[in-house]
């Protein structure tokens, strides 16, 4: 399978030439804001906030209990795995050692973070913080730990200094994925646990990992944001990736620290069913879907959380929110995308709005789309408020708010009725996406994209994937052209590789749309 | 060896036929001002005691001129022993010892265990006795915290957790552990052997990794050196570490992963200085572990899984980020007196071993699990001590319970006399090691031979 290893992210060191490429088309972009209408819509004045209302962040409170307490060579840290099928592997921590997520503290010391912190001019090349610059540096590398080290509240030693977490040493552990273990560590292996609802497990603070929703929102905590981790405009500028996140395909990539068809055993060895065991996947492309929607719940909040401002981590506006390539992008060449021209451009002056910055990023430029195909009243209500929203944009941040409040409100009511989606329906919705609003997927690289991987969902564990769904994926790869700065290669290629045109996209959408994956 | 009272019976004057390393004071060297404090604490302290002293001393040496030494030692009378003899035999002296010695130097004043002040180690502030209170504090296993005194042990332990009656078991099973599972009698019955990890803990507690396998319990450089060595032995391609093999298909483990041959099928050099690096990378942090406090550093793999249990410190040594602080696990606490634990078998260890020294509520072990409730969290039971910081020693309140309610004379069935806990002026612990009479034999001859060597030159003297 050609699919690497980050087909979608590019290396800091590109994003840093893409930023000094762009300037140029960001100051062309300012240049607009200003002359257009800095009295009106996005003011940079910071607002008061609408209400007192706190907004719930995601930051999961710990108990600090880390791996260790888990690890015990009794429990999860056995040094060979326990081959029964309806037990539990029993060396989960030394397959998470192999994880990516257990070296997300070490990567804050590597060379590419390092030069994020001299470019933010917070510290030297060794990370220690430049002179008059320690609170600065202090707030961002709280900023970091909030994600890089979720445990970060525990130091290890009690050293002289005044900041905490000086010491880190775990990354994202068990907690943070499992949630706060305090009131369910010592009952857990206790045989009375089984018998526990989702609900009782729940209430005692575990997250349930067959849950699709309640897992993936604890991976946007850090893959999409959270109240105390936010990567905002300047750490993407100083070389921190943008978080493209994409639940079904990320856990693809992640070793299996558990045992798939666990479940379905321990029920077919206790004669509760006669049925295969289940697996992980056996509901990709709905499992997609859920994703959508909490990925963009997450999003909703990240964006009230900026536009309620000031903080030591939010600003308005923050640019981070609207789409990179409404600035990052040559100024020359054969774009069908200029041809096309900009969309809201038509409607300036005809309302409050004006030409800013399209807002839309990567975690909701498809969610409009998918309500509106889904046609339930939950939906629909989704839509209506979603669009209300984009159009608040004009209005202020406060707007903004309180819009985004309703949407997100209408979101968690629709999200109940997509996780009983049956994979056959939410297939069959996928299919029919692309087979009626195709002008509006192929218009955006981050809508586009988002839906080859809903297309690809079912595909992750296979060796096998059918033609146009390989040569999509390659279409929608992020450039890895050292020349090319704009998104995704071929959306306006810069290699000798003739950009797809607008009805070859679509006639690729419309097979994709009528691949039928095997059970 | 027994020492016949009946035989050596005899009067004060001939005591210093078999004693003559008595002094004329008849003082214990820790009163004395003596060169043990002079060389242990310095000349400061020295001199600063040398002045004290000198009233003591004159106090002290009346007072036993007018005793006596029999006044003292029964046992040369005849046939006591001394572990037998009456508290009135300790009380002719502690009663009133206020009033005889000045400035105050002792806290005891009593004449009976009903009388008893609190154990010392409940005591704050510590005083100066016969020993400087600095050096008290320095040779304590607690120190005084705002709310009382807590442990100095150095180690993480949660006597709540492992006492669990449903501790997790490999397979999905649980058991329960009970206080000799770890604490078990040393030969004599009185005290327990040392706990050291291998014996104890190691059984539920494996260090290593799947590729290593399991690995001692020592010092990081230790650790070091066995997989270095486990590289070494990989590297000359005839004993392979045991490879990381997942069996259920998954990813294999570091830190050692296979090395990758050359293509003459032996592992090249390349591959091998690859791997150390990295394995230095993760199990030592290096070279993150800079000891500037100005700079974040990560922990490696090896010092977070020594921190479950053990705090660590910064070093300034060239090498070692740093080290684990020693753990101060007291073979014997309340060291000035003795105790037979196997007398006291038939109550339970929490009877008299709770969380804070008070006397334990009658609360059932399941009361305690499988989550510690909010309101048994200051419970003095020992299930409820979640950390190694509790003081897990009695008050005198809880030997009350049994001792001390006015036994009848002569009563033998509950002992609360002084010499059932007391050695005879006891002297505090010292770093030395305790010299055999044997090596006071040979320090003896010893002493005898450099004064003949000596003599011959003072006779070729001028």
């Amino acid at each position: 399978m050609v699919w690497p290893r980050s087909p979608l992210l590019p290396k800091p060191s590109r994003w840093v030439r893409l930023v000094i490429l762009g300037w140029i088309a960001v100051t062309v972009v300012f240049g607009m804001q200003i002359l257009i209408g800095s009295q009106s819509g996005r003011s940079s004045r910071q607002p008061e906030l609408v209400k007192e209302a706190k907004l719930p962040g995601h930051v999961a409170v710990l108990s600090g209990l880390r791996t260790q307490s888990c690890s015990t060579s009794n429990c999860h840290g056995s040094l060979t795995p326990d081959l029964r099928e309806d037990a539990i592997r029993a060396d989960e921590y030394f397959v998470w050692l192999n994880d990516p997520h257990a070296e997300a503290h070490r990567t804050l010391f590597g060379e590419k973070s390092r030069a994020i912190f001299q470019r933010l001019g917070l510290a030297d090349e060794q990370l220690r913080p430049l002179e008059g610059q320690a609170d600065r540096f202090h707030t961002q590398w709280t900023n970091c730990l909030a994600c890089h080290e979720t445990n970060s509240q525990l130091s290890l030693s009690a050293e002289a200094t005044d900041h905490p977490a000086m010491s880190v040493a775990e990354g994202v552990s068990c907690e943070s994925c499992h949630g706060n273990a305090q009131d369910w560590l010592h009952r857990h292996y206790r045989p009375e646990w089984k018998a526990l609802s989702r609900e009782e497990k729940r209430e005692l603070g575990y997250i349930p990992g067959e849950d699709v929703a309640a897992r993936t929102s604890r991976c946007v905590s850090c893959h999409v944001g959270s109240s105390g981790g936010d990567v905002n405009h300047d750490l993407i500028a100083a070389g921190h990736p943008a978080l493209r996140f994409e639940s079904v395909w990320y856990q693809s990539r992640l070793p299996q620290h558990w045992k798939p068809g666990r479940r379905a055993a321990t029920e077919r060895i206790a004669g509760q069913t006669q049925q295969p065991p289940d697996t992980a996947t056996a509901h990709p492309t709905r499992d997609w879907l859920i994703g959508q929607l909490v990925t963009a719940s997450a999003s909703l909040e990240q964006l009230e959380r900026r536009a309620s401002g000031p903080s030591s981590l939010a600003s308005w506006p923050e640019f981070a929110e609207d789409n990179c390539f409404a600035c990052h992008h040559d100024l020359i060449g054969n774009s069908w995308r200029r041809d096309r021209g900009i969309p809201g451009l038509a409607a300036l002056g005809s309302k409050k709005s004006r030409l800013s910055v399209p807002w839309g990023n990567w975690n909701l430029e498809l969610i409009p789309i998918l309500a509106d195909q889904f046609g339930s009243r939950e939906s629909q209500e989704f839509s209506v408020a979603f669009g209300r929203l984009r159009d608040s944009f004009g209005e202020g941040p406060e707007a903004v708010i309180h819009h985004s409040r309703v949407a997100r409100s209408n979101l968690e009511a629709w999200l109940p009725t997509v996780s009983n989606l049956s994979e056959s329906d939410a297939t069959r919705m996928l299919q029919q996406i692309g087979q009626r609003a195709p002008e509006r997927l192929i218009s955006s690289w981050d809508r586009m994209a988002t839906l080859v991987l809903g297309f690809a969902a079912p595909y992750h564990a296979s060796h096998s994937i059918p033609e146009p769904l390989k040569f999509a994926m390659t279409r929608v790869r992020f450039p890895d052209d050292p020349t090319a700065f704009d998104s995704p290669r071929n959306f306006r290629s810069t290699s000798d590789e003739q950009p797809l045109t607008a009805n070859q996209w679509i006639e690729l959408l419309r097979q994709l749309s009528e691949l039928v994956p095997e059970d | 060896m027994t020492f016949d009272n009946t035989i050596h019976s005899t009067s004060d004057k001939k005591c210093q036929a078999c004693h003559p390393q008595s002094n004329e004071d008849h003082l214990s060297p820790s009163i004395s001002g003596d060169a043990r404090l002079l060389t242990k604490r310095g000349e400061d302290i020295g001199e600063l005691r040398e002045g004290r002293d000198e009233t003591l001393k004159r106090q002290l040496h009346a007072h036993f001129l007018k005793l006596g030494c029999a006044g003292c030692h029964q046992e040369h009378r005849g046939h006591l022993h001394l572990a037998d003899v009456a508290d009135e035999h300790c009380s002719t002296c502690h009663s009133t010892i206020h009033e005889q010695i000045s400035p105050r130097r002792f806290e005891l004043n009593f004449a009976n265990f009903g009388h008893h002040p609190e154990f010392a180690l409940w005591r704050n502030p510590v005083k100066t006795t016969t020993v400087p209170a600095e050096e008290l504090r320095e040779s304590s296993p607690v120190k005084w915290e705002q709310d009382g005194p807590v442990d100095r042990s150095a180690i993480k332990f949660s006597h709540h957790r492992h006492l669990d009656p449903k501790l997790p078991m490999p397979g999905g099973k649980t058991t329960e552990l009970s206080c000799v599972d770890c604490h078990q009698p040393e030969a004599s019955g009185a005290y327990f052997r040392p706990l050291t990890f291998a014996q104890d803990c190691q059984r539920c507690h494996t260090l290593g990794f799947p590729s290593t396998g399991e690995l001692p319990h020592s010092k990081p450089e230790i650790i070091r050196g066995i997989l270095l060595d486990g590289l070494a032995r990989n590297g000359d391609g005839k004993r392979p570490l045991p490879a990381a093999v997942d069996e259920l298909g998954g990813p294999t483990k570091a830190p050692i992963a296979a090395i990758k041959a050359d293509s003459d099928g032996r592992p090249s050099l390349e591959a091998l200085q690859r791997d150390l690096e990295k394995l230095e990378q993760l199990l030592f942090a290096v070279p993150h572990s800079e000891t500037s406090h100005e700079r974040p550093r990560v922990a490696g793999l090896l010092e977070a899984a020594c921190t479950k249990c053990h705090s660590t410190e910064r070093t300034e040594k060239a090498g070692e980020a740093w080290r684990v602080i020693p753990p101060r696990l007291p073979e014997q606490w309340m060291n000035h007196s003795r105790f037979r634990h196997d007398r006291h078998s038939s109550v339970d260890c929490q009877t008299c071993h709770t969380r804070n020294g008070h006397r334990m509520d009658t609360e059932k072990r399941e009361q305690f699990y499988p989550v510690l409730k909010e309101e048994r969290r200051a419970s003095p039971s020992i299930y409820a001590s979640e950390s190694a910081r509790d003081v897990l020693m009695p008050r005198i309140e809880i030997c009350r319970q049994c001792h001390g309610h006015g036994s009848a004379p002569g009563s033998r069935s509950v002992g609360d006399r002084c010499v059932d806990c007391h050695a005879y002026h006891h002297t505090p612990p010292t770093s030395e090691p305790r010299r055999g009479i044997e090596e006071l034999l040979k320090a003896d001859r010893r002493r005898g031979r450099a004064a003949k060597d000596v003599e011959p030159a003072t006779k070729a003297g001028p």
